[in-house]
């Protein structure tokens, strides 16, 4: 019996192992150092450690068949590992279901052939921030195991820090770079700000490494100091950088990077020739930009016409800028001279995602700008390809006359309204108005009509960060939300805020959205007074619940069954998420989620005939505590998928 | 009653088995070996080499559970795939097999192209690994450690940082 299978499992090696997986990138050329520090001691052979790290190294996937092939087939037949035995692509599909470190650690101490296969992996990101003197010790052991030893005496004799190796093996080479250095390939860089007294340290620790991990692809830092932006300079792979305030003399050095494909400059005064200079080496690379300003640079482009026009392909293209895909912009205020420019970077229409943060001065300029571009482009054969917009809206309130805040509310809807391509639409924070004000105005009919334009609306969020002290939310009407699902065929994700005492009809209106799968409400207002409400918000759940459950039809003879008549899943209502079944699968066994409540049921219908159960899941997702600056990897996750 | 179509494979150790063509095309790779067939020809048994008997019926045993699915839709596939940690009641119990047949069932999942199916076997081995130790993980899988104790001391020290998460 375990012959027959064996048999079939070791073909199944030869045939599909040594088939290359694109897994990760080789990396480059670099001679590996035979590193006796890091790398585990070869075995008693000396002959096989050549051939083994070459198998190693180029592709993780392939050792799976080459290099270790005579002590794997030793081991197939004595020990009869069949986890071996799987092709290299397989295993990386097993791997995809386990993400934390600990667990690629403890699977790479197994053996020197998971070793080989798991260092890569666990060393692919390194990720640090100091929000504390408390965390310095932890960026220590983070970081040291990518220093030489000459480094790590060094930083010591620089500062003696918690968390620093005590003696160093002596019969070691001090200045060789250890294996896994070669390994990183993302580096997230957070707040460093221990104390003033500490901060040296910090920087030193992160300057070090940077001089050695030169096979990053992504680089995102929170500081940056002058020899960082040279190593970061030096780096012969890297595709995507994330800058958040940087120093403008730090930057000077990173004027020489090429064909970056994403890149973010985040914040404060941002050397603009600098970010300039990086777009003008990456027109043709360049898939993502994202440039938020303080609100007062003017422009990231001062001198594009002329430089384009200076270069004989650049001058030859539409739009210096041919893959750009995705175009976030905020903190700069608009003058005809920028808009010019950044219409000659960029094909607004071609891109798929426009992100429209806080804009300052004149941006009712750019905004019809835009508008005249959707509305020629609506009738030209390129068409329009953008499907995701994000519009930030609340910036039409602070330090405008209502004039100027009329005018930029019309310029807005009027780009809106222009075209009808959008699959995914966030306006964010629309008017908050003052608690003086005792009608609730609702969202007005000029931006209800724009929105309405994309029929093909997938996603539409009306969305809330809070509520400002002293202001209340134009919270939707029954009416509103009807007029929404009812044009919205398409929509399977909504978020608005609903006013809370027509939620009975609203979850009626919202029962006629066949395509709904989630629904977020927030805020309300009983979330809001004080003293608030026991439960807050399962009055918005039942409402809702009890609109789908009343609509349901087939009355007639058997169970009901929530899934044979809708596709929603999940209710969220500030801060509380709900998922809705008629039946909830058991998690698996010893992995029983904390934090999930017990189900409980709604029963509707005069008869009660018909029901669902519901049950509160908002306990199961790890409580963000996000302190201050503290790195997301929403960026780096994005740009990973795309390089 | 007979209005479901049926279509006969043969496994790689020459068992023809029976089965109703849409649980069949759960398989991507038979649904659209039948597409490009012929009508007429769909009548004879479709050879499956890489898949033996025992296999085979398991696999098709799942096909015919998971038959009313609806197909994954491509855009949001790997992400919603991906969130979901969970594996269903039915395929838990499905996956309690032995190490061979759950490692040859991955195997015929990957080769007839049935993501959920090998979606599941993935998930069913990747939590054979989660939380045990290395020597509990060498037993799971009869992993042989070569290494000498003292790389095994270096190892664990290089590794520390990865541990404290």
């Amino acid at each position: 019996m375990s012959l027959r299978r064996s048999t079939r499992l070791q073909n199944q090696v030869t045939q599909d192992g040594p088939e290359p997986v694109e897994v990760q990138r080789p990396p480059p050329v670099e001679v590996v150092r035979n590193n006796k520090k890091r790398k585990a001691p070869a075995p008693p052979a000396e002959g096989s450690t050549g051939p083994k790290k070459k198998a190693t190294k180029p592709a993780i996937g392939n050792t799976l068949g080459k290099g270790i092939k005579p002590p794997s087939q030793a081991q197939f037949s004595s020990s009869n590992d069949l986890l071996s035995s799987l092709p290299a692509e397989i295993l990386f599909l097993i791997l995809d279901n386990i993400k934390d470190p600990s667990t690629i650690g403890k699977l790479g101490r197994t053996c020197k052939r998971y070793y080989s296969l798991m260092m890569p992996l666990l060393h692919k990101r390194v990720a640090v921030a100091v929000m504390f003197h408390a965390h310095i010790s932890k960026l220590i052991r983070a970081l040291e195991p990518h220093l030489t030893i000459a480094q790590k005496r060094q930083l010591k004799k620089e500062g003696n820090y918690k968390g620093q190796q005590e003696r160093y093996p002596s019969h070691l080479d001090a200045n060789a770079k250890p294996a896994s250095a070669s390994h990183v390939r993302e580096m997230v860089v957070g707040v460093a700000d221990p104390g003033r007294k500490h901060q040296y340290i910090v920087h030193r620790y992160v300057e070090e490494v940077f001089k050695n991990v030169n096979n990053l692809e992504i680089v995102e830092v929170y500081f940056l100091t002058k020899s960082m932006g040279q190593s970061i300079a030096s780096l012969k792979n890297i595709q995507a950088l994330r800058l958040h305030e940087p120093e403008i003399e730090a930057m000077t050095p990173l004027a020489k990077i090429k064909n970056l494909k994403h890149l973010s400059v985040e914040n404060s005064s941002f050397n603009n020739n600098i970010v300039q200079s990086i777009l003008l080496n990456s027109t043709s690379t360049l898939r993502s930009l994202v440039v938020k300003g303080n609100g007062y640079a003017i422009s990231f482009l001062q001198d594009w016409e002329k430089k384009v026009s200076a270069d004989d392909a650049l001058a030859k293209r539409e739009y210096s800028l041919t893959v750009l895909k995705s175009f976030t912009l905020s903190g700069v205020s608009f003058d005809a001279t920028f808009i010019t420019s950044l219409q000659r970077a960029i094909d607004y229409m071609g891109l798929c995602e426009l992100t429209l943060g806080h804009l300052s001065d004149g941006k009712h300029l750019f905004f019809q700008h835009l508008t005249n571009l959707a509305t020629s482009s609506h009738n030209s054969a390129t068409g329009i390809s953008l499907r995701s917009l994000c519009l930030e809206m609340s910036d039409d309130r602070y330090g405008e006359t209502p004039e100027h805040i009329q005018t930029n509310f019309e310029a807005k809807c009027r780009f809106i309204s222009a075209f009808d391509t959008l699959t995914t639409l966030e306006v964010k924070d629309y008017n908050q108005y003052p608690n003086t004000i005792t009608t609730n105005p609702g969202l007005p009919d000029t931006l209800l009509q724009a929105i309405l334009k994309h029929q093909n609306l997938r996603s539409l969020k009306i969305s809330y960060q809070g509520m400002v002290s002293g202001c209340k939310i134009p919270y939707l009407s029954a009416t509103t939300v009807a007029a929404i699902i009812d044009n919205l065929p398409q929509l399977q994700d909504l978020e608005f805020a609903p006013e809370e005492a027509e939620i009975n009809e609203i979850g009626e209106a919202l029962s006629r959205g066949t395509n709904l799968t989630s629904i977020t409400c927030f805020p309300h207002d009983s979330w809001a007074r004080h003293p608030q409400p026991d439960e807050p918000g399962r009055n918005i759940l039942l409402g809702i619940v009890n609109g789908f459950l009343s609509r349901a039809d087939g009355s007639g003879s058997g169970k009901f069954i929530w899934e044979d008549h809708f596709k929603l899943q999940r209710v969220s209502v500030t801060y509380k998420v709900w998922e809705v079944a008629s039946k909830f699968g058991k998690p698996e066994k010893g992995t029983k989620k904390k934090g999930m409540k017990k189900a409980e049921k709604i029963k509707s219908g005069g008869d009660g005939t018909r029901e669902v159960l519901y049950r509160d899941i908002s306990g199961t997702f790890p409580i963000r505590i996000h302190v201050g600056y503290d790195p997301d990897f929403a960026w780096v996750e994005k740009v990973a998928n795309d390089i | 009653m007979s209005a479901v179509p049926k279509i006969q494979l043969t496994s790689s150790d020459g068992a023809v088995i029976e089965v109703d063509r849409p649980v069949a095309e759960r398989s991507v790779l038979i649904k659209h070996l039948l597409e490009d067939l012929p009508e007429e020809s769909t009548t004879e048994a479709i050879p499956v080499p890489n898949v033996n008997e025992a296999v085979l019926r398991k696999v098709l045993e799942w096909c015919e559970q998971h038959k009313k699915d609806p197909p994954p839709s491509n855009d949001e596939d790997s992400e919603s795939r991906k969130k979901c940690t969970d594996i269903d009641e039915w395929d838990q119990k499905f996956m309690q097999v032995d190490q061979e047949m759950l490692f040859e069932i991955i195997l015929a999942a990957n080769y007839l192209d049935i993501k959920a199916l090998l979606d599941v076997g993935c998930k069913t081995v990747a939590n054979m690994i989660k939380g045990k130790t290395p020597e509990e993980i060498r037993k799971t899988f009869n992993i042989q450690n070569d290494f000498t104790p003292e790389e095994e001391d270096q190892i664990r020290r290089e590794n520390e940082w990865a541990e404290d998460r």
